[in-house]
Formats: C-alpha cells, structure tokens, sequence
C-alpha cells in the first residue's frame, strides 16, 4: 500500500502541469454543460468529445474526458434538485428529496447539500483506487483468456441478475451489443464477417456512434414527443444558506460514509452509478428513525444518493483499469477510448505505463474537487441555460450529435447508422429494454470472443476448461448463479401464489 | 390539449419490437453461416460466436413475443396523435440535415436545420433563429478549425476556404 502511495506522488507531478490542470477545468465544464441538458448524457458527451482526443496525449485525453464524466455526474443533481428533472438516469435518486427540500425554499442547501456530498463520494472512490490499486492488479496477474473470459460472463450476468429489468430483455441486449461488436473484419481469421455485402460494414460498426445514436438521439426522441420547458424554483444562490449548509453538512457523516462504501462496492462489481444512487437510497431509508421523511425533503435521502452516485463513478476506473472491465456505460465508453488511443488495460497497464495509470488517478483527487467549486458557481448560469425552450435546445443538441458521429470517421453512411441507433434507443428505452448493457457487450464483444477462442484453444474445445482451476471455477459457478436468479426467484413467486 | 388517441398500443410495441429482435436474430445466425461456424485446428472458427450469438438472440426474443402475446397489454398507448406529431417534427428535419450534410457541408446544412427547426417548426420569433442560425454555425466553425483542429466538410464553401 504504501508503494501505491509513492506511487501517486509521481502521479501528480503528471497531474500538476499547466495543461492537465486547464484540461480539467474544460472537461468539468463540459461535462456541467452534459449533466444539466436532457439529449447530452455521461456516455454521450464522452462519445462526442472522443473522436476530438485521438491527437492528444492519452494521459492528457484521459484525464479531459475523465473530468467530463465527474462533470456530468455532478451537473445531473443541478436540474434534479431545481426542476425536478434529472439531467443523468443517476440523479433519479436526487429529485426524490432533492426537489422537495428545493420547493420548500431550500434549494441552496439542498445544491451545497448534493456537491458536497457528490464530492466526498468521489474522493472516496479515489482513495479506494488508490490503496487497492496494487492488490487488484496483483489478483489480475493470475487471469488467464479462461478466467478473463469467466469475469466477461459474470459482468454480464450481473446485468441480467441485478439490472432490473426484464432478464430475458437484457438478455437480447447484450446479444445485439456482442453481435454488433462482430461485424466486420474478424482479427483472428481474417475473415469479413456479417457485413451483408454492404461496403461501409467492413469496418465494422464504432461504439461511438452507437453511444451517440442510443443515449443521445434517443433520449431527445423520447423528450421531443412532447416538448416542455423547464421552469426553475429560482436561479440564485442565497449565500448565507450556502455557508451554514457547508457547517451542518458534516451532520450526516453516517449516511456519507454507509453510502460511501455502497458506491465504491457497486462501482467496482458492475451496477455503476444509477444502481448504486438507488440502492443506497433504499438503505438509508430503512435505516433512518425517520423514514416517513424521505420523499418530503429529507437531507439524508439527498445525501446517500449523491455519495453514492459519485463513489460508484470514481470507483469504476478500478475494474476498468486493472481488468479492462467497465462497471458502467461511460466506463465502457472510456474503454473504448483507451484501445483507440493505443493502451491496452489490464494488470500490466500499471507496470508498463504507470504514467497513465497514476496520473489518472493523481488528477481524479482535483479534478473532484474543481468540480463541486465550478458546479456552485455556475448554478446561475445553467438554471437560466434550461429555461431556454426545449424546442431550441433539442434541435441544437441533435446538431451536436451529427456533429460528433461525423468526426469519428468521415463517412456519412455513420450518419444514417446513427440515425438507426437514435430510433433503437428510443424504443429500446420506452419498452424498458437496458441500454447500458448493449453498451457494455459492444465494447467487450471483441475481448470477449478473444478470450473464448483463447480458452478452447488451450482447452482443445473442453468447454469444462472454464471449471478447471479454483478460480474459474468459482468466477464461472458465480456467473452461472447470476443467470439462475431470476428464474428462482420467478418459481418462488409462482409457488407463493399457488 | 394534447390529442391522446392511441397510434400504436403498449402491447402491439412490445409484439413488434420482439419480433424485429428475433428477425435480427435470425440475420445474425444467417450471416454466420455463410462461414464456417464449426472448429479448425486454430479453435473456433470466424463463424462459431456469431452463430450462437444469433441462436441467444433469436430465441430469447421468442420468449419475450409469447410474453407480449399472453400476457393482458397495459391499457395505455405507447404512442398517441399528438406524441407522434412531436416525433415527426423533430424527425423530418433531421433526416433531412444527415442527408444534406454529406452535399452542403456541415456548415451550410446546420444554419439550414436551425432556421427551419426554430423559426418554422418551433415558430420562435425570426430575429431569434436567425441569430441562432448564423451565431452557432460560426462558432462551431472557429471551434473546429482552429481549436480541434478538426476539419469539417464544407460543401460548396470548401473552394472559398481553400483560397484564405
């Protein structure tokens, strides 16, 4: 551990450079921007500004598209508490007291509130990273293609145990987001694969324009059909109440740090931020001596979705770093990232380019804290941004997107592509089939098949390789207890109902 | 008053969509078989993932179509008139700029789409889309050119950009 810490002092001198730092002030700016409007989430503002870092340095481009995310992650809680209206699918959890305490007339302490809490999650997540950094790489130096392919199941069984939604609809997900990820050229043979003849499929589908065609024209389809405009409870911030906020914040060290280790659980084993913000929501209203409160404005309910929330990003980069495994669909999209950018993640990132690696870190302890700063003082300016009309707004953020899906290759078939992925998203959304793990699936489709190949290959087509070391075993019986789940759970329910 | 009259129904959404997954599905295991699905002597070949892939895909979608089938649909629609109405304004412009983009440039078919899509769809006052119009293609172009350094097409303008 105390290597990890000498580490992370090497780390920030990478951090601590006049353009890193500028970096993190524009990409926490652009990720506010992101969090606040409806159309422009956490994925889809990392898939825009992707295609803009392929020239940069990957530690600089990591670090820009890193403080977008805590950007994005913390601007969702400005139009939760304001408008009633959560900017990111993980600030859901915020407008349940967040609103209330707002309406009530409270809405600077219930933003100081949020922040703080929201930046406390995220320095917890960061000092987890960092302590446990050494022993996770340490454990992933033991994974074999078997054990990898193993870990690959279990994310995605995970999906189908713990996602929420119908498990036979997050089963067709991640079959189209792997199925997706096999179009064209096959690297191992070399062979084209499902590409139908259509020249443009040879190159295979981008995961960015699926990430801007699902999340981004997507959610503006599904907010176009009726176009509202916000109104804000107020556009100020009352000083006096923000000061005696920041005092009484500490109030609530129980609920920051029970939430505080939810997010930073649901963060390294795949749920992200949405499931971690609900769920710590839930424990913090059965553990309250009060939970008739919740939902009226209580202060813990604001406080345990937020820690929980921002924990669960910050956490994420763990698993993504050291497995290659992202917990959450912008930890996906940043996967991507890295593979374009030349890096392969995984326990050997650490060692040969502990550069990258800690300067991520390093700059994840300021980038957090630049954020709350930049999302209290710019809490004006985007109550005023959301009240211009949606039917301004949304044609503008649509403009954005093809913007954004023309840079990743030129080519305008991309664009029709997303127009497809735009109305698959929207459909996918209003009959609750999960986005995020198609997302996931797509990006580790390839690594995922890799692996399998891998495995038989070493196995001679024993598919029970998968159960032959300890390890396996047990990620693989694990994976295999996920996808029964659901099933047992549905015999209970028939069996109580008869 | 928003026109709520059903266009299409919560359940025939859900029979539809099941049926388009399980029509992928089955594109999926046809275009695998088109190569060799089996083993060689370097593991599985291009086609094994895929095709299995497909097989998942298909019949995990025929388990959701007989649920959308058996199971009573929800009583509300999942589209009405006016929902409709908002779709088809916001899409028709779009179609229409990822058409344009390609022929016009980026620059020209955005001031186009915001015109249209603030003045004429949204009815916004003239004086505010033309500023929108001509304020943001302008700033995306110092953004893009200079800033990223990331070239857009220009369309017709290209030559009048080539000579600066």
């Amino acid at each position: 551990m105390l290597d990890n810490v000498t580490q992370l002092f090497q780390g920030f001198s990478v951090a601590l450079t006049f353009t890193h730092i500028a970096l993190m002030f524009a990409g926490v700016m652009f990720g506010l921007v992101v969090g606040v409007m409806p159309g422009l989430g956490a994925p889809n503002g990392v898939s825009l500004l992707l295609p803009l870092t392929f020239a940069m340095e990957p530690v600089s481009a990591i670090i820009l598209l890193t403080s977008m995310y805590w950007g994005a992650l913390i601007g969702g809680s400005t139009t939760s508490i304001l408008f009633n209206i959560p900017g990111e699918p993980s600030s859901v959890a915020t407008t349940f007291d967040g609103y209330p305490m707002a309406r009530s007339g409270h809405a600077t302490r219930a933003l100081t509130y949020a922040f703080m809490s929201s930046g406390f999650g995220a320095l917890f997540g960061v000092v987890v990273v960092t302590l446990l950094a050494g022993a996770v790489t340490r454990f992933a130096l033991l994974f074999s293609p078997v054990e990898y392919f193993a870990v690959f199941v279990l994310a995605f069984a995970s999906f189908v145990a713990f996602g929420g939604s119908s498990p036979m609809k997050t089963i067709v997900s991640i079959g189209m987001g792997l199925a997706f990820a096999t179009v064209g050229m096959d690297t191992i043979s070399g062979s084209v694969r499902l590409t139908y003849d259509v020249q443009e499929l040879v190159r295979g589908i981008s995961f960015l324009i699926v990430v801007i065609g699902l999340f981004g024209l997507g959610e503006l389809f599904e907010t176009m059909q009726s176009p509202v405009t916000a109104k804000a409870l107020t556009t100020k911030l009352d000083l006096r109440e923000l000061f005696d906020a920041i005092r009484t914040w500490p109030r609530y060290w129980v609920s920051l740090l029970r939430s505080a280790f939810i997010g930073c659980w649901m963060g390294v084993a795949p749920g992200g931020p949405t499931a971690a913000s609900f769920m710590s929501y839930g424990v913090a209203k059965r553990a309250s001596r009060k939970p008739e409160e919740f939902g009226k404005g209580a202060p813990d309910g604001l406080v345990s979705a937020e820690t929980a929330d921002q924990a669960a990003g910050s956490s994420a980069m763990l698993p993504m770093l050291a497995l290659g495994l992202p917990s959450s669909a912008t930890a996906a999209v940043l996967l991507g990232g890295l593979m374009i950018w030349g890096i392969t993640p995984g326990p050997t990132l650490f060692r040969d380019n502990p550069q990258f690696v800690w300067g991520l870190i390093a700059s994840m302890y300021l980038s957090n804290v630049v954020a709350v700063i930049m999302a209290l003082a710019t809490v004006p300016l985007f109550a005023r941004l959301m009240q211009v009309p949606f039917s301004i707004n949304g044609p503008i953020i649509a403009l954005i997107c093809i913007i954004g899906a023309w840079t990743v290759a030129g080519a305008p078939f991309d664009l029709w592509l997303l127009l497809i992925f735009g109305v698959l998203g929207f459909l996918m959304k209003a009959l609750d089939y999960p986005i995020a793990p198609l997302v996931l699936a797509m990006v580790l489709g390839d690594r995922t098949e890799d692996a399998f190949r891998q495995s038989m290959l070493l196995s001679g087509g024993d598919a029970l390789v998968f159960f032959k070391t300890p390890l396996a075993a047990s990620i693989t019986g694990l994976a295999l207890l996920f996808l029964m789940m659901p099933l047992v759970s549905m015999l209970r329910r028939r069996a109580s109902a008869a | 008053m928003p026109d709520t009259r059903p266009v299409v129904t919560r359940r025939a959404a859900e029979i539809g969509f099941a049926i388009f997954t399980a029509a992928l599905g089955a594109v999926v295991i046809y275009g695998a078989r088109d190569l060799d699905t089996g083993w060689s002597d370097t593991g599985p070949e291009a086609g094994y993932f895929p095709y299995r892939l497909g097989i998942i895909i298909f019949v995990a979608s025929l388990v959701n179509l007989a649920r959308a089938i058996l199971r009573p649909g929800a009583p509300y629609p999942f589209l009405n008139v006016s929902a409709m109405k908002g779709l088809a304004r916001f899409a028709l412009p779009l179609i229409a700029l990822i058409a344009a983009t390609p022929v016009l440039g980026v620059y020209i078919s955005a001031a186009l789409y915001l015109f249209v899509t603030i003045a004429v769809v949204a009815r916004e006052p003239l004086r505010r889309a033309l500023s929108v119009a001509v304020l943001l293609p302008v700033a995306l172009f110092v953004l893009f050119e200079f800033a990223f350094k990331t070239p857009l097409p220009k369309g017709p303008l290209g030559p009048l950009f080539g000579m600066l």
